[in-house]
């Protein structure tokens, strides 16, 4: 890189931290909690799965609000764990934040028996044969990534965790900017 | 067990008030869990017995003529937990189960399974969900970053000693984590 390209992009570094500064709702001033990853921004892979009423979601339809994709399964510990935190979240009901549950490789009547106990209000994309699933490449069981409003994966919470903390929820918040 | 550059020899036998471990190493009776918390790594380690197998997988669509396929294995549920602020890795090639006549227990891989699993005409769906009840083959683990699954090895009558190699920092290089656990016998 010349100097004069080099001197450029440190001037750019330096006004996007006064940026970040200046205005701390902007996602550029984002507090990123533990166990949450940031990705390198590229493109989510599809999704296209209907839900328990048989209802289709395209991701691809989901363009301008962040969406959390969040894959789980009824038999997994962690994910039985998270989901009633999923429910919290959803009656907090962050603006601009669409939640999108994603169940890995079972049938429907598991699904919606798990999800009627636990939380009766959400609803699941269901992935019988678990390739959407596979797709995704998520780091295991439950996983969560956020996609934000140009359909680009920017963060992955590893493993599971309560939604519907402060931390997180000021988080999501933030995402808007 | 070695932690950055120093060896400290933990075997979890050291663990015997705390942990039910059997009298004699050389013929241990099947056991509950065990759990260690150490400054490199939280540590659980579950043999599922058959019957809980059998049960679980049926439950998600295995057929009955799969579950003797199930029964040549050994399953060893391990989850792990990283509280370092350094990348811990799961890389399974680098485990070794050991018999007590000294002959290491061979493990069953993705690839192994996959193969198995088509001869037997299980459903996709179900082959999805025992994919996601394995260890993942290698992982980085971030902090606090829990894991868990199978690992799965041919079964044996003996009991076994499996050693956990795990190694750290992002490119590897650090010094290994070294986790023995002895005495453990298919369920």
């Amino acid at each position: 890189m010349s100097t004069s390209l080099r001197r450029l992009a440190g001037r750019l570094s330096a006004c996007l931290l006064c940026l970040a500064l200046m205005f701390p709702g902007t996602s550029c001033a984002q507090e990123v909690p533990r166990g949450i990853l940031v990705l390198d921004p590229r493109p989510a892979p599809t999704l296209k799965l209907r839900d328990l009423d048989g209802k289709p979601f395209d991701l691809a339809q989901a363009r301008g609000e962040w969406v959390m994709v969040h894959f789980w399964a009824s038999w997994c510990g962690p994910c039985r764990k998270e989901m009633p935190t999923l429910d919290t979240l959803r009656r907090i009901n962050v603006t601009g934040l669409r939640m999108v549950l994603v169940n890995t490789a079972e049938d429907e009547d598991t699904a919606f028996s798990f999800l009627a106990t636990v939380a009766p209000e959400l609803t699941t994309l269901l992935d019988p044969d678990g390739t959407a699933t596979e797709t995704w490449q998520p780091r295991g069981l439950p996983s969560t990534f956020l996609v934000d409003p140009e359909g680009r994966l920017r963060y992955l919470a590893l493993g599971g965790r309560d939604w519907g903390s402060a931390e997180f929820v000021t988080f999501l918040r933030g995402l808007r900017g | 067990m070695r932690i950055a550059g120093t060896r400290v020899a933990l075997v979890l036998a050291w663990l015997a008030p705390a942990l039910p471990l059997p009298a004699s190493a050389a013929d241990p009776e099947p056991e509950g869990p065990r759990s260690l918390k150490l400054p490199g790594l939280t540590l659980h380690v579950n043999l599922p017995a058959r019957d809980g197998l059998h049960a679980f997988y049926t439950g998600r669509g295995f057929p009955a003529s799969a579950l003797a396929v199930l029964d040549r294995a050994c399953f060893v549920g391990i989850s792990l937990r990283n509280p370092r602020d350094e990348v811990v890795w799961i890389d399974l090639e680098r485990w070794q189960a050991r018999g007590i006549d000294g002959k290491t227990v061979a493990r069953i891989d993705r690839a192994g399974w996959r193969s198995l699993w088509e001869a037997a005409n299980v459903p996709a769906g179900a082959r999805a969900t025992f994919g996601w009840t394995l260890l993942p083959e290698s992982r980085d683990l971030r902090f606090d970053e829990p894991v868990g699954g199978n690992l799965t090895l041919v079964r044996t009558e003996q009991p076994f000693t499996l050693t956990l190699v795990l190694p750290t920092g992002t490119d590897r290089a650090g010094e290994p984590l070294v986790v023995e656990i002895p005495g453990l016998r298919c369920r």
